[in-house]
């Protein structure tokens, strides 16, 4: 292999590369990029098993061939290298790199043992706004499960049905749903796609559409930007019924001024975040007060403003406050509306600007 | 011929992992699996690989293909027709979210809440009632502790427990305070202190000019638990201020419950007030365990190891072991040789840690010489020294010597050849009699009843 590339397109190139690659391999391959020059074009390479990216660019190819090299590495001396042309030549297992006044020789592994990635979409893809789906996607991600234990918890639920996709994510204790008005060429699927892909995704800035495909058989979904093929693997298993848990009535309706309450909660949480992060809410006629205690460093309380509705006696519920501070910095208006029933069951709240957005949070259950 | 998938797999993966190196095996075989092995027509097997992700598969199928049918050919003794699919393993997937980290999901189980209080009021979440084992010494006690947990605050106030070293008075005290948190968590904020942690909130406060905020953490509880109240005696200011706390807490309606080593009638250097207070309530004495009891709790803290031990191994325990602490440690020794050695839970095993066990307990001083331990033993039995050393085999003196072998042995720690040398016997005669009355001492209530008299006869000697 020899070619000639450009120093930004390759760097960013293996930006993007190097968040596919496994942090701790065990097989030294896996910490490699692939690098391989066809025609016109220098098609980047990597994966960790879970997921993969295919990153072309274009390149002045004299001859045509494969190697991998440690991503670390060759990310590390791309970046540093300053712009314009670079040589990048396969000699055996090594790569001959030089670029202005630099020369520069890695190790490599032979191609041979680097696996099969996908890099193009098939015949079922279908077009979805690039858009719609991040600006969804930032509101949802937040949400997901951390926890290893529970797999289907650490995805994104994508239900596409006739009046378009919803976008589901859970851990366990909140859960957030927006909607997508998007007409799709799926009418009926449920995929749960891992978090990891769906943050590349998200980080993406171009406007036109991706093209989407999902092989059930080989349990993968792959898209598709023009110049690179991200694929993860689908998240098996049965997604939690979460229609059932979403309440369909409340007894107290609440709006809020979304910068007030944040200051409030930002505030409470000094003393909050020495006992398990719990704050409390106590609804009365006069407005919110936000307390919070910690038996070492003292207490607080402060009073919100809101408009309510439907209050009978006054309503004491405790919430992890970054549950909240979390929610707050996702809401685009200014107002966040709240519905809740009693001090057990999950509290609703809702963007009056995004009527397709929908958060739940389990409040905590405290003594005195 | 019946098919094994697991088995084969194994058997299949074992070959294979001889021809590739540790990593490629455990980057791409620790993630399959076979999903299916069934006999189709003409003798072929039909094998489905299943691979956790579609690189997996792809890398394995296009580069472990022939290996892999190979093997399974040897192993099944058939041909085999291989395919591979991809396929998440059930055992993964199928973990349900419900549960104690998804109360969203299962509003009702809010133990993560339970627990979190538990540790706010500072509750060691493994003592409670269902793990009490009660018995004639603590049936009064746990009487009380139960009617006080039904109705904190009147059934009595406050509950005075008090026991010697290991009898388990922290453990029924903090049983109340885990099943009145569970039942009522929110009208009874509560907190477990020891008696001197308290001391040292109080010091902590004098010295910060913190006062005010050490009185509002104790006075607004709904249900204080002090642990070894003896240590505030002699301590005025400390005495003054758990005065005032103790008044605040009951004339709210709270309950208190305190533990102490001696009734408050012999606590020095008490103030009046505070010991009429004390007496006010209910106090309750808790023994030590006796044999059946101590049955009970080997049995249960054995259960908490996930050792599963005989009826005559707990009693070998319960019968060489007195304190409720030390059989715990004792279990926990078991668990580890059996699990870390391997060794089988048997009778030998557990007489042979049973010696080591007392043995190594360094810290137990040696306060008696033999010529004490001979002379109480022959008090005890009524036996002149003479005979008892003598040579008579008769069994009226012979048990008795082997007792007293058995305590030279086990409570005085002569080595054999010493046992031997003071009772005029060989080596292999005390071994005899030190096992013969470690057996007896769980089987026959009379030996450990005298072995109890003898000790009791050394102590009141001294």
């Amino acid at each position: 292999m020899k070619v000639e590339v450009l120093q930004e397109k390759l760097s960013k190139a293996l930006n993007i590369s190097s968040r596919f690659i496994a942090n701790r391999a065990q097989l030294p391959i896996l910490a490699n990029v692939m690098l391989e020059a066809t025609k016109t074009k220098l098609t980047v390479f990597a994966t960790n098993l879970e997921m993969s990216s295919v990153v072309s660019i274009g390149a002045q190819v004299s001859v045509p061939g494969k190697i991998t090299v440690p991503s670390r590495i060759l990310f590390d001396i791309v970046a540093n290298l300053s712009s314009g042309k670079v040589l990048l030549e396969a000699q055996r297992e090594q790569l001959k790199m030089e670029a202005g006044s630099f020369k520069g020789n890695v190790m490599g592994i032979n191609a041979l043992d680097f696996p099969n990635l996908p890099t193009s979409l098939g015949k079922s893809a279908f077009k979805m706004p690039q858009i719609e789906l991040i600006k969804s996607l930032t509101k949802t991600l937040f949400c997901v499960s951390g926890d290893e234990a529970r797999p289907i918890l650490t995805g994104v639920l994508f239900v596409f049905s006739t009046n378009g996709l919803t976008l589901v994510a859970t851990d366990g204790f909140r859960l957030t749903l927006t909607k997508i008005p998007v007409k799709t060429a799926i009418k009926d699927m449920k995929v749960v796609l891992p978090k990891g892909i769906l943050i590349e995704i998200a980080k993406q800035l171009k406007s036109e559409p991706i093209g989407v495909e999902f092989n059930q058989e080989s349990n993968q979904a792959l898209f598709g930007f023009d110049d690179m093929v991200l694929s993860s693997r689908i998240i098996e298993g049965e997604f939690p019924d979460y229609e059932k848990i979403i309440p369909k009535t409340s007894k107290v309706t609440l709006a809020v001024d979304k910068q007030e309450l944040l200051q409030t909660i930002k505030l409470s949480s000094i003393f909050a975040r020495e006992s398990s992060n719990v704050i409390k809410m106590t609804i009365n006629k006069e407005g919110i007060t936000i307390s919070s205690e910690s038996e070492k460093t003292g207490t607080q309380s402060s009073q919100v403003d809101a408009k309510i509705e439907g209050l009978e006696e006054s309503l004491q519920v405790a919430y992890n406050f970054r549950f909240i501070e979390e929610l707050l910095n996702v809401i685009e208006g200014d107002l966040l509306k709240i519905e809740l029933t009693d001090g057990s069951s999950p509290g609703v709240f809702k963007d009056p600007k995004d009527p397709d957005f929908l958060h739940l949070i389990m409040p905590v259950k405290v003594q005195g | 011929m019946k098919l094994d998938n697991e088995r084969v797999w194994k058997d299949v993966l074992e070959s294979v992992q001889v021809n590739v190196s540790p990593a490629i095996y455990k980057t791409w075989f620790t993630q399959t699996k076979l999903t299916k092995l069934e006999k189709v027509e003409g003798g072929v097997i039909a094998a489905e690989v299943g691979c956790a992700t579609n690189y997996v598969k792809d890398f394995i199928e296009n580069r472990y293909f022939g290996i892999i049918q190979d093997s399974l050919k040897k192993i099944t003794e058939s041909s085999c027709s291989l395919v591979f699919a991809v396929k998440q393993f059930p055992s993964i997937s199928r973990l349900e979210p419900t549960g104690e980290s998804a109360p969203l999901f299962n509003p009702q189980a809010a133990s993560v809440q339970i627990n979190q209080m538990l540790q706010r009021s500072r509750i060691r979440p493994g003592f409670t009632f269902e793990n009490y084992a009660v018995s004639g010494s603590n049936q009064m006690a746990y009487a009380a502790a139960e009617a006080v947990s039904k109705n904190p605050g009147n059934a009595y106030n406050p509950l005075f427990i008090y026991g010697g070293v290991g009898v388990g008075k922290t453990h029924l005290m903090v049983a109340v305070g885990h099943k009145i948190l569970s039942d009522n968590p929110v009208s009874h904020k509560t907190l477990f202190a020891t008696g001197e942690e308290f001391t040292n909130d109080i010091v902590e406060g004098i010295r910060n000019k913190t006062t005010p905020s050490v009185r509002d953490k104790y006075r607004k509880l709904g249900c204080l638990l002090i642990d070894d109240v003896q240590f505030i005696a002699g301590k005025d200011t400390v005495q003054e201020e758990f005065f005032h706390t103790f008044n605040a807490v009951t004339s709210a309606g709270g309950q208190v419950i305190l533990t102490s080593d001696r009734p408050p009638s012999e606590i020095a250097r008490l103030e009046e007030r505070l010991r009429s207070r004390f007496e006010a309530g209910l106090i309750v004495d808790i023994a030590n365990p006796d044999f059946e009891l101590r049955c009970a709790i080997t049995q249960i803290k054995a259960r908490e190891r996930g050792l599963d031990l005989a009826m005559d191994l707990v009693q070998t325990i319960a019968g060489n072991i007195i304190a409720a602490r030390e059989i715990q440690g004792f279990i926990v020794r078991l668990a580890s040789e059996v699990s870390v050695n391997n060794a089988e839970l048997s009778i030998e095993l557990i007489e042979k840690l049973l010696n080591k066990s007392t043995l190594d307990n360094g810290n137990v001083t040696i306060k008696y010489t033999p010529e004490d331990m001979i002379s109480a033993v022959s008090k005890y039995f009524s036996i002149g020294k003479r005979v008892l050393l003598g040579t008579s085999r008769a069994r009226p003196v012979a048990m008795p010597r082997q007792i007293l072998m058995y305590l030279l042995r086990r409570d005085l720690k002569l080595p054999l050849e010493e046992v031997g040398r003071v009772i005029g016997r060989d080596h292999t005669t005390v071994m005899h009699a030190v096992n013969k009355i470690t057996n007896l001492a769980s089987s026959d209530v009379h030996i450990s009843e005298d072995l109890m008299g003898i000790k009791k006869t050394l102590s009141g000697k001294l």
